[in-house]
């Protein structure tokens, strides 16, 4: 009964073998994505307590409403990677089933060369310009009583997509490892 | 720009308000037709409804860091990075809104609004006024001050601020379950708009207690907010155009929302709705908390004091005129 | 035609024959999205073609800003925290074994574990407005149930599917209330309006299954081995459904005493089902870290969907998408009736290529005004387009219910099963939309009921 997202997913690639580059990068992707995989248990609390204080107390609160956001957007920014290593973003596969190992690598290193690497590398760009103009202006939340430190959530953004590229690289490695040979594959950990 | 100063305009303008919402959200696409046809053809805005491009509280950022050419927006959504953009756009217990218009062409108030924006590469046009908002809409009678203490209600900016003061639970919920939170009873009152905009989105269906007057926003001014790249390579003709054009925008939008009002708040009343004006004990204490607000911001920000000194000493200029030059409200 | 016209379609095209590809969806958007940049400044710069307003760099770097909104948007925190909850509800045991129940309960009746999926789809609808959430709940929940029952992958799908999209329909709704804002028009009456029929969705998908399991067996098979089904039976199946409609309840009742707001109400729902896990003895740090991980796995894969669609939007628009399709309602027929016939049925067909987000913003300003000075009632209007655009989601090729389906289901679910799965459930809707539009009662009775006329 316990189906979910990432033992769902057969690897769209078949089984790619390893390098040392992305054996190093996958570990790293695995053990941010673990450790803000209990940003959701935390941002449950925090619902329920702000319910409880307004509801019982007539006490909410701005910090906790801006906090839920918050939590949520810096949950799913670092997720798109560890989801990318899992290999559990989704795809049409109907006709991707019936062709060879080999033939899937290659439409894999042209996606991510042509499609996933330019848009992360845009949204980098572009996501450091907001947190940047943030953190110049010292912008802070216009709600009443709302958090400060806004450059901190902006960098969220850049932050979760220069994760989602190295994951991205981690996999283009593994993928001109089984079609060129190159990086040398190595045997799993 | 590099080929010298263009009396051709084509600028993609988002908006703050849905073109849909009479004098909150026509005002611009008004500007722009009549721009269009004062032009010759020659200034063209293409208006994006709010969130086709970015949301309206994004406007400012879209316009600052040049990614638009030109946005319409209310001035204080970006209040945490521009503090003493409030000022401009709608002050606690501050001025009505034609003296508001004196205050900014006659009174410092635009050039202290160029001053402040020159930082951020930004050109504001003053381009629109509505009349007081609402103070909100209840689900119960509000008799005594103590009521405020624990009320939940939505309130924005400088106005929560002071509500929390008084010990309200303030919420900024987001706008799509706002009515299903009235209705329910997640909150006990919110604030939105003017009583025709409040209209519109049908607020009268579940609260049934209107409170007046809108003591956080006697005045709601709004803004055409320009690159300053694209301003500097208008045309002297260009500039004037759309700076007359926006003159006549806060002519129109004032006329339109104050000819709207009374027909509204007599349909109310069919309703079922009762409009009743704040308790004065009530006023006294929100106005006593907002002057310790708007204190607290000015000790925070030099910008923020300026502009409020500005205000203040145009306030008490006029002061004297106010009560003698009319004749007094409720006068029979 | 314009050449900016030729350049969105070539887009659009582009973007169905490169998700057969089989590449990740999310990132096939996204990348079109900076591709076509890059080739509107390159055509407009150097070729002199009109490529509307997509003529420079800036016109993309603004997805920075429309990411932010994203973040920003508070009300989809609601999406974590059913998929936690579902989660919690699979791991604690609690959903299996209420859906082992169902089986005793419904052993015998064909098609009951399907008709179980529409009954809890209709209620999660009434909690959430996020479909991603709904679908993938109803899917954890009940695939593998079902298909531990041999249930056709086809029939399994397309009723996870189309239950767990009514959540768009019926209030609270995000879509309704985005329709209201343009339109002003009480958002009230467009969530009573749209009540019955989403309710009506709900039983059509139910007499669906009913009759096709009856007519082919085979698809809905019924256990041969169930023993019969006596009191005690009945009273396990009752003790075990307890906890989770308690839950179901408790949530739906948080919102409905006004304890607390929709999106608040899943973080109650989350919080609800771990007690339930305490409860059966089954929290153990192990359990609390696999949720964690696989809640984190589906939200991310979802919410890449939602930023690549945001930079494929914007591009769209850019490149003159909005202007290109009310071009194509410029051939709108005079006749009254089939003004309206008209514009629904290109809200259907834009359905199988746009999300409704996408059809809403472009469409609905251009022809309400249209409809309104027909002398339509705008209520019933706004309601009737909207079950069009609730079928969006189902119709392939893009169909976003039908990818985050495809993300949770087991292996051996491919995207053909899905797709086939849910033609018959789009003819089901077509048949909602006739309904409402010759029985308009059925969408402005209730509305009268609750606010008055
Ligand atoms: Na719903
Ligand atoms: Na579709």
């Amino acid at each position: 009964m316990n189906t979910t997202a990432q033992d769902a997913h057969t690897d769209a690639a078949g089984d790619l073998p390893h390098t040392a580059f992305s054996a190093a990068t996958d570990r790293a992707i695995r053990f941010t994505g673990e450790a803000a995989s209990w940003l959701w248990p935390l941002l449950m609390l925090v619902i329920v307590v702000q319910v409880a204080m307004r509801y019982l107390l007539g006490r909410g609160s701005i910090m906790f409403e801006e906090l839920q956001w918050h939590i949520y957007g810096v949950g799913f920014l670092i997720g798109l990677a560890y989801t990318l290593q899992t290999d559990g973003h989704v795809r049409v596969d109907v006709l991707a089933e019936r062709w060879s190992r080999r033939t899937r690598a290659i439409i894999e290193i042209i996606g991510i060369v042509a499609l996933l690497l330019p848009f992360a590398v845009a949204v980098i760009i572009e996501g450091s310009k907001l947190a940047h103009t943030a953190y110049l202006l010292n912008e802070v939340s216009p709600a009443p009583g709302g958090l400060p430190y806004r450059w901190v959530i902006k960098a969220a953004v850049p932050f979760g997509f220069m994760l989602l590229t190295l994951a991205a690289l981690a996999r283009l490695s593994r993928c001109t490892a089984l079609v060129l040979g190159f990086p040398r594959p190595v045997p799993p950990r | 720009e590099a080929q010298g100063r263009s009396d051709r305009v084509r600028w993609s303008v988002p908006i703050a308000f849905g073109s849909n919402l009479k004098a909150l959200g026509d005002t611009l696409p008004w500007v722009a037709q009549q721009l269009q046809q004062s032009s010759d053809g020659k200034i063209r805005f293409e208006i994006f409804e709010p969130g086709k491009l970015v949301p309206g509280v994004e406007i400012f950022d879209a316009v600052s860091t040049g990614k638009t050419d030109a946005g319409y927006s209310w001035m204080g959504y970006e209040q945490g990075k521009v503090p003493a953009s409030v000022l401009f756009g709608a002050v606690p217990f501050g001025m009505e809104p034609w003296e508001f218009m004196a205050w900014m062409y006659f009174g410092g108030g635009n050039e202290l609004l160029r001053e402040v924006y020159a930082p951020h590469r930004v050109v504001p046009i003053f381009c629109g006024v509505i009349s007081p908002e609402a103070a909100g809409w209840f689900r119960f009678e509000l008799t005594s001050l103590d009521q405020i203490k624990g009320l939940k209600i939505r309130a924005a900016g400088l106005g929560g601020r002071v509500l929390q003061k008084l010990g309200a639970s303030v919420t900024v919920l987001p706008g799509s379950e706002l009515f299903q939170a009235l209705e329910k009873g997640v909150l006990d009152a919110t604030e939105f708009s003017l009583p025709s905009v409040d209209e519109q989105l049908g607020f009268y269906k579940v609260a049934k207690f209107y409170y007046l007057p809108g003591w956080h926003q006697p005045y709601t001014a709004q803004y055409l907010y320009v690159k300053q790249d694209a301003w500097e390579g208008l045309a002297p003709a260009a500039r004037a155009q759309i700076e007359t054009a926006c003159t006549a925008g806060v002519t129109i939008a004032l006329a339109k929302s104050e000819a709207l009002q009374g027909e509204t708040l007599r349909r109310f009343e069919k309703e079922g709705v009762k409009a009743v004006r704040l308790d004065d004990e009530i006023l006294r204490a929100l106005r006593t908390a907002s002057e310790e607000v708007i204190a607290e911001e000015s000790a925070k920000n030099e910008l923020f004091r300026k502009v409020h000194e500005s205000q203040q000493a145009f306030i008490a200029g006029y002061e004297n005129w106010k009560q003698l030059g009319y004749l007094p409200r409720g006068w029979k | 035609m314009e050449a900016f016209e030729i350049i969105v379609t070539g887009l659009l095209v582009l973007f169905i024959l490169l998700l057969f590809t089989g590449f990740p969806i999310a990132w096939i958007l996204g990348g079109l999205s900076v591709a076509f940049t890059g080739l509107g400044i390159l055509l407009s710069n150097h070729f002199d073609v009109d490529t509307f307003l997509l003529d420079a760099w800036s016109d993309f770097a603004i997805i920075a800003d429309r990411i932010w909104a994203q973040v920003g948007n508070w009300v989809l925190v609601a999406l974590p925290m059913f998929v936690f909850m579902g989660q919690m509800l699979d791991r604690s045991g609690v959903a299996e074994k209420m859906m082992h129940n169902f089986v005793r309960a419904f052993g015998r009746m064909r098609g009951g574990l399907a008709l179980t999926v529409v009954l809890i789809g209709v209620l999660l609808a009434a909690s959430t407005g996020i479909v991603g959430a709904s679908v993938v709940l109803l899917a954890m929940m009940s695939i593998p149930v079902m298909q531990q029952h041999r249930y056709s992958r086809e029939l399994a799908s397309g009723v996870v599917a189309a239950s767990g999209t009514l959540g768009i329909l019926i209030p609270p709704s995000i879509m309704l209330v985005l329709m209201a804002d343009q339109l002003s028009l009480p958002v009230g009456d467009l969530f009573m309006g749209a009540l019955m029929p989403g309710l009506l969705l709900g039983g059509l998908y139910m007499a669906y299954v009913i009759i096709i399991a009856n007519l082919k067996p085979d698809l809905a098979p019924i256990d041969e081995n169930q023993p019969p089904l006596d009191w005690r039976a009945v009273l396990n199946v009752v003790l075990a459904v307890l906890p989770a409609l308690a839950l179901i309840l408790a949530v739906l009742g948080t919102i409905f005493f006004g304890i607390a707001t929709p999106t608040e109400a899943s973080g109650v729902g989350a919080f609800g089902a771990t007690l339930l896990a305490a409860a059966n003895g089954r929290l153990t740090l192990t359990v609390l870290r696999e949720a964690c991980r696989a809640t984190m796995h589906t939200t991310a894969f979802i919410f890449a969907i939602f930023l690549g669609a945001t930079a494929f939007s914007l591009v769209m628009r850019s490149l003159g998408g909005d202007e290109f399709i009310a071009d194509l309602l410029k051939g709108l027929p005079f006749e009254p009736t089939g003004v309206v016939i008209f514009i629904l049925l290109i809200a259907f067909l834009l359905g199988f290529f746009l999300d409704w987000l996408e059809i809403t913003l472009i469409m609905l300003p251009l022809v309400a005004p249209v409809v309104q000075a027909l002398g339509f009632d705008m209520v019933w209007f706004v309601v009737i387009f909207a079950v069009c655009l609730q079928t969006s989601f189902l119709t392939p090729p893009v169909g976003f219910s039908l990818f985050y389906l495809k993300g949770v289901c087991p292996p051996g679910f491919t995207i053909m099963h899905i797709y086939r799965g849910v033609i018959p459930f789009v003819l089901l809707q077509a048949a909602a939309v006739t309904a409402c539009f010759y029985w308009q009662e059925l969408v402005l009775w209730l509305p009268r009921q609750v606010y008055g006329g």
